[in-house]
């Protein structure tokens, strides 16, 4: 079979599965199946080739998924539970709102600054988003806010979690693209606090062109004193288990996935001393940490012999020889690859985007002579893009359900454009300064 | 049905204690190893076992509460009258494909029992231990399904968007 036809039977396979509502995990399983079956199955009867083929794929499958790597996955994932149920996250926000003076846009900047602390503990985007949405939008829209200046920056900041660790997101990404996990989660923090810092000029811009979009209103004044207690009290504790689990990785004093366990360690302490750790806080946590990790690692679990298959096929060596063919500019081929992340983010999920592409991203890359861990932090900031890209984006589902009602989608897209703009233009800082993702790994190596 | 949901409860409270047991677990190693004492590398082993392990116990749980990410493109375009019978087509292939992975993960477990393969780590596991995971997990989720075949509810809403 030419190198074209196998490509296009086992992309079609798994978008064809995946357009009828097929689970993304079962679609993946269910095309590698018959791949496997057709490839890797020998000669015999179709049986025999099935009983090959799917063999092989429950072999494979154990060593991809039961892998050192991916422990931060479902560490990460429980660490932003526990601080989200034990109400540590609320904690802070709220002491963050009151750190914030009496300026105009206030709410959208606590937005941004509490969003991307949150963010930051969290490690997950989608809850990122609901908590901001449900927190912020009905307060904004008390306080007058015009709506893209309540959604825009919620929508942002929740984008955020990806690029900051902890990041479950850049850990699988890392896994699937033969990444050191540690030096891709350390590349994303530079980046994401300077993303931080353009959404909160991008919010002081929209403030001095239209005043009446997020009028400015009294607050309760508190004093420098109260201010500093508050900081000490209710922000550094949290955002310490951030930093520490950041200086572990780059100190090399522990390797990511135990990082990640004593960050969960950490906030089951800190929780125990503000006492608001109770049995139903951490059946809540570990019950939200099992959802999305066990959805998340089926799907690598079913798409365990996807590459092999790509590349058993010569699907990808094809691929690459005749995208390489064109002798386009590095950058050009770059965009390219960027572009069709962002079209497929307008009806895919970040996962399965990532296990369709990198397959075939990261050898080009490779091929490029890119630095992968740089191409990573891209990557990510595609994903982070696409999560908000009309008309599919997930976040933008997220958003739309915690708004107020009349909101529609129209006024999420537009609210969502001028964020996705900032990130587009981080994208263009990387390309000409790469050193913006490489300086803080180049550090701890 | 309900006495499958309670073994789809029971593994998913399996895999939420062997998830909290794991990061404990690391916690004592690297802080032992800090300390200059050694511990079983198995500790490690059965860390990474652990991941498959949760993942094939909760999985069925997570079937039940729609939790595994789907996409909605063509249900949500299809005329109400036909989204309904269309996503209980849907699901009767998400069946076939479950049952068809409980019969050929439960060959390779059966093969690799009478091969006596092992997974060579700190320690040599039985590598049926970990396979025999794998027919239970899909055979449950093939029941799971099916309520979606069978039942009142339907596994689509009709909503476009990725639902997870």
């Amino acid at each position: 079979m030419e190198w074209y036809t196998a490509l296009g039977f086992l992309l079609g396979l798994v978008l064809f599965f995946m357009f009828i509502g097929v689970p993304v995990a079962l679609a993946f399983l269910a095309a590698n199946m018959v791949g496997a079956a057709y490839f890797m199955g020998g000669n015999g009867d179709i049986f025999t080739q099935m009983s090959r083929g799917i063999g092989q794929l429950a072999n494979n499958a154990i060593p991809t998924v039961t892998t050192f790597n991916l422990m931060p996955v479902p560490m990460f994932l429980l660490m932003g539970e526990l601080f989200f149920f034990t109400g540590l996250a609320n904690r802070m926000f709220g002491a963050i709102d009151k750190l914030m003076g009496r300026i105009p846009g206030r709410l959208s900047f606590v937005t941004v600054a509490g969003g991307t602390a949150f963010a930051t503990l969290s490690g997950s985007s989608m809850g990122s988003t609901a908590l901001l949405g449900s927190l912020m939008v009905p307060e904004m829209q008390k306080r007058g806010y015009k709506k893209h200046m309540a959604i825009g920056p919620i929508l942002g900041t929740g984008g955020l979690a990806m690029l900051i660790p902890p990041s479950a997101l850049a850990v699988l990404l890392a896994t699937l693209a033969n990444l050191d996990v540690g030096q891709l989660l350390i590349a994303g923090v530079i980046p994401g606090l300077i993303l931080a810092c353009f959404y909160a000029i991008l919010i002081l811009i929209m403030c001095l062109i239209d005043p009446d979009a997020a009028p400015a209103y009294d607050v309760e004044r508190t004093s420098w004193m109260k201010k500093a207690a508050l900081f000490l009290s209710d922000v550094l504790p949290m955002m310490s288990i951030v930093i520490a689990v950041i200086l572990l990785i780059m100190k090399g004093w522990a390797t990511p996935s135990e990082s990640a366990a004593f960050g969960c360690f950490g906030v089951l302490i800190l929780a125990a001393i503000y006492r608001k750790l109770t049995i139903a806080n951490i059946i809540a946590s570990v019950q939200g940490a099992l959802k999305v990790t066990v959805m998340a690692l089926l799907i690598i679990f079913g798409s365990a012999t996807f590459s092999s298959l790509l590349a058993f096929s010569g699907a990808s060596a094809g691929l690459i020889n005749w995208a390489t063919g064109f002798e386009l500019a590095p950058v050009v081929m770059l965009l390219v690859m960027f572009s069709i992340l962002l079209v497929l983010g307008m009806f895919m999920d970040q996962l399965s985007m990532m296990l369709l592409t990198v397959p075939i991203f990261f050898p080009l890359a490779q091929t490029l002579d890119f630095n992968l861990i740089w191409f990573g932090i891209i990557i990510l900031l595609a994903l982070e893009i696409s999560f908000t890209t009309p008309p599919f984006g997930l976040l933008l589902f997220v958003m739309k359900g915690v708004s107020a009602p009349g909101t529609t989608m129209r006024d999420i897209y537009v609210a969502a454009l001028p964020f996705m703009g900032c990130a587009i233009l981080l994208v263009g800082l990387l390309i000409i300064w790469p050193e913006i993702a490489l300086w803080l790994p180049g550090l701890s190596q | 049905m309900r006495l499958i949901d309670r073994i789809c409860d029971f593994l998913a409270i399996l895999a939420g204690v062997y998830l909290v047991a794991i990061m404990l677990a690391i916690v004592f190693q690297a802080t032992a190893r800090s300390f200059g004492v050694s511990v079983s590398s198995h500790l490690f082993t059965f860390s990474e076992y652990g991941l498959l392990y949760i993942v094939m116990a909760a999985s069925p749980w997570l079937v039940r509460l729609k939790g595994h990410v789907y996409i909605e493109m063509l249900t949500a375009a299809l005329p109400k009258s036909m989204a309904g019978g269309f996503s209980r087509m849907v699901s009767v292939l998400c069946v076939v494909i479950c049952v068809l992975l409980v019969w050929y993960t439960g060959e390779a477990t059966l093969k690799a029992y009478s091969r006596s393969d092992f997974d060579m780590r700190s320690l040599d596991m039985p590598k049926w231990l970990l396979l025999v995971s794998m027919p239970i997990c899909f055979g449950l989720m093939a029941i799971q399904f099916s309520r979606f075949v069978f039942g009142d509810d339907t596994l689509h809403t009709g909503e476009a968007g990725v639902h997870e």
